[in-house]
């Protein structure tokens, strides 16, 4: 997040504090699809010949091709994960990342994305409540977030929320729409093997740093009620986390849909479900409260 | 004579077409499984640059032979052969020629993530390690136990 303003931080902390659920996400295979679709699209409205539209189309799909040097979503989803890992960290906790792991894979499981590997951590980080995606299915949640979580059916939903952003290749369309759209379509070229770094930490950055627009973080709310009610938990445990946390809100939130309201969808959403899991006590027996 | 010349050069062909498709894993431990489902039980590891033996292919999976065992790895985890004869393959799934890269730190990441890695700093090595962790509680049946007992995921026995 170094490049981002510390006036931008500020907001997007407390943005994070409240939403809780609020992070990054894309996922390479789906990305592939409409990633290939998306430059298809681009060489069409350039003025490029049929065979060269479709060439770059089918070429994008898993790999794009700049100058002479190539790269594809996994890429920037792996230098994600690898950037988390310098900072803010990963706790050394196996029996956390464990936890973590298996209630990510739990709800990852009920996705039927058997295509994108999903891979959860914890973030060594205390005082933020704060989660992460990244094409090929990383994800990472911060111990401040576990710390404000009451059961595993609110760490269910936030993990849920995540995924929904990885499964709906939010993060790439967030990269298409922002700085870097240029090079992530190819319309502008990577030539060196410095220049490739270069762009894989800006898009790691923002992929750390990412705010989601409010369409996608809605697409995401409603995605994950749907997750948490497959998966047997508590479907209404993103509202309930999202209302508990409101009360250390700041009231900007200019980058994502009123809090109020996304709160009251998720109710009606999860309304009419059957009543899940929360699994407090194995909660609260893995997570050290500290 | 003429037609015995023709039924040979028939079954030639026959034989190339039916010529088993060899395919390589691509990256380090990569689970065969017992039905075509990522979350599936796994019956056998195949080490990264192990040979397989393609029986069918589905959308994403693709039905192998490995050594003795038969079952279902992605498509995606595999890549074609390069350097490995028919019968090697056949003979039980042999590792590659570059198994050493296996040992470099990176090894389960692409090239570019480790080219990042070098050039700003974190460590690949620990999602590689995480990475193994996932699969390690997968295939060993440790998330489905987890959910069994929670009774949560999609194959939970009800609430």
């Amino acid at each position: 997040m170094k490049n981002i303003s510390t006036h931008q931080r500020v907001l997007k902390v407390a943005a994070l504090s409240v939403l809780a659920a609020v992070c990054l996400g894309s996922s390479c295979q789906n990305a592939s699809d409409k990633f290939g679709k998306m430059t298809g699209d681009i060489a069409h409205q350039s003025g490029m010949s049929g065979s060269d539209s479709h060439k770059l189309g089918q070429g994008a799909e898993m790999l794009v091709s700049t100058a002479n040097q190539k790269w594809d979503a996994n890429d920037i989803g792996e230098s994600t994960a690898v950037s988390v890992t310098k900072s803010p960290g990963l706790v050394k906790d196996q029996k956390l990342t464990d936890y973590v792991m298996c209630v990510g894979l739990t709800v990852a499981a009920v996705t039927g994305r058997q295509d994108i590997d999903f891979t959860f951590g914890v973030m060594d980080d205390n005082a933020s409540v704060n989660a992460v995606s990244a094409p090929k299915g990383y994800i990472f949640i911060t111990r401040g977030a576990l710390l404000k979580m009451q059961d595993e059916s609110e760490l269910a939903a936030v993990l849920a929320h995540e995924i929904a952003h990885v499964v709906e290749d939010h993060g790439m369309e967030s990269l298409k729409a922002g700085r870097m759209g240029s090079l992530v379509t190819g319309a502008a070229k990577i030539a060196s093997d410095n220049q490739m770094v270069d762009f894989l930490a800006d898009a790691a950055n923002d992929m750390k740093g990412m705010v989601y627009n409010p369409k996608q973080e809605t697409e995401a709310d409603k995605l994950a009620v749907k997750y948490l009610a497959a998966a047997g938990y508590d479907a209404g445990a993103l509202a309930r986390f999202m209302e508990r946390e409101m009360g250390s809100a700041k009231p900007d939130f200019r980058s994502h849909p009123p809090t109020a309201a996304r709160i009251t969808k998720l109710k009606q959403a999860s309304a009419e479900l059957p009543a899940g899991r929360k699994n407090g006590e194995r909660f609260l027996a893995s997570v050290p409260r500290k | 004579m003429k037609h015995k010349w023709i039924a040979a050069g028939t079954l030639g062909l026959a034989a190339l077409a039916w010529a088993a498709e060899i395919l390589t894993v691509e990256s380090s431990g990569v689970p065969i499984r017992a039905v075509p489902d990522i979350y599936a039980r796994a019956i056998e590891i195949a080490p990264k640059n192990a040979s397989l033996t393609v029986l069918e292919k589905q959308e994403k999976f693709a039905r192998v032979t490995y050594g003795d065992k038969q079952g279902w790895v992605r498509l995606s985890d595999l890549k074609p052969r390069r350097d490995v004869s028919a019968n090697a393959a056949a003979a039980g799934g042999t590792a590659m020629a570059g198994a050493a890269e296996d040992s470099a730190a990176g090894k389960g990441l692409g090239s570019n993530a480790e080219k990042y890695a070098k050039s700003k700093g974190g460590d690949a090595r620990e999602i590689d390690v995480l990475i193994a962790r996932r699969n390690e509680l997968i295939d060993t049946g440790a998330v489905a136990k987890f959910a069994a007992e929670g009774h949560v995921g999609k194959n939970r026995g009800g609430n």
